[in-house]
């Protein structure tokens, strides 16, 4: 019964990602104010800080990681996407975290090697 | 302008099924209060394959086919083009207006990708990623980072602005090394198979850390939008 399913080792688990990529947004931001010349910073810290502890969970998978940090000014913004993957297999997830003057939106896309 | 691109959009989509997420009934979203009571985060994850089939496929065995690298490289300037194209079709005249950005983004993306599968580059994982945001006085950053073979895989972005609107397309394509065979095999001897099949996922993991470069996309945007009074 368990042969078409994937095991532990190999799943995409949406809770474990989604427990890392809010911790690392929450150390990298925190309860900051937006700050302009710290934007860059931040930017690349969640996202390699996010690729490093993927990389740890030492799953079989690509990864793509896309951070968008959006400061809070009543401006709307619309984020989509789309895949042609193995519907089988691949994964994403999105993670939208707030403070009080600050928007980050972390998607994450897990492709099976 | 706008109603015939949408229509043809519409025409679009029902003839390619695809997982996208236009179906919002199949996304989930999770509400998490945070630990902390000054940020709040949601989740969101594609639900769980088999539901959106109409016509469920049986799960295919993957197999070796000892082909490492493409023979035909994924053409990053020809899916630029497209980029470039499609968002100067679509938003050239549109006003940001939250109910239409809503819709456009995700009929562009559908439509990003029906082209870029419409290139016919076999054996590429595509995955298109669109934002589209009104233009004011706020300050934003966009930045994407990838852990995968930077020899075979890459990826291709795109932005455009006009008077109230702007929007970013990322293109990413992956190159898949396993061909699907489709399983005609009884389950016992698909049971086997799986099995032995298991371990060929560790050396390629060990490939994949060594090999694997990180690229890293970054548009930064200082968006001075004209304030209507």
């Amino acid at each position: 019964m368990d042969e078409f399913q994937l095991s532990e080792e190999t799943a995409f688990v949406v809770d474990d990602i989604t427990t890392i990529i809010k911790d690392t947004v929450q150390t990298t931001i925190g309860s900051s104010a937006y700050q302009q010349n710290r934007i860059n910073q931040w930017t690349s810290s969640v996202v390699e800080t996010s690729l490093n502890q993927l990389s740890k969970l030492g799953k079989p998978f690509k990864y793509i990681v896309t951070c968008i940090i959006l400061q809070k000014n009543g401006a709307g913004l619309h984020t989509a996407s789309s895949c042609f993957w193995d519907n089988t297999m691949d994964r994403s997830c999105t993670v939208r975290w707030e403070n009080k003057t600050t928007y980050c939106i972390v998607c994450v896309f897990g492709l099976a090697v | 302008m706008s109603d015939l691109a949408k229509e043809k959009a519409a025409r679009l989509l029902k003839k390619r099924g695809s997982v996208s997420s236009l179906g919002s009934h199949d996304v989930r979203a999770k509400e998490t209060g945070g630990k902390i009571k000054d940020s709040i985060s949601t989740v969101s994850y594609i639900d769980e394959p088999g539901h959106h089939d109409d016509n469920p496929r049986p799960a295919v065995q993957m197999e070796n086919t000892f082909q490492l690298a493409p023979h035909r490289r994924f053409p990053v300037l020809t899916v630029n083009d497209i980029l470039k194209d499609v968002l100067a079709s679509y938003l050239q005249e549109e006003k940001y207006e939250a109910e239409l950005c809503r819709q456009m983004t995700k009929t562009i993306s559908e439509v990003i990708k029906a082209r870029v599968k419409d290139l016919m580059v076999p054996r590429y994982k595509i995955i298109v990623l669109i934002s589209i945001g009104q233009l004011s006085d706020q300050n934003m950053r966009i930045g994407s980072r990838c852990l995968w073979d930077s020899s075979n895989d890459t990826f291709s972005s795109h932005s455009f602005k006009n008077s109230s609107l702007f929007a970013v397309a990322n293109v990413y394509a992956v190159y898949f090394e396993c061909t699907p065979r489709p399983s005609g095999t009884p389950v016992h001897r698909a049971a086997q198979r799986s099995q032995s099949q298991r371990s060929p996922f560790e050396p390629p993991l060990h490939t994949a850390h060594t090999a694997a470069a990180e690229r890293t996309t970054g548009t930064s945007w200082w968006l001075r939008g004209s304030r209507c009074c």
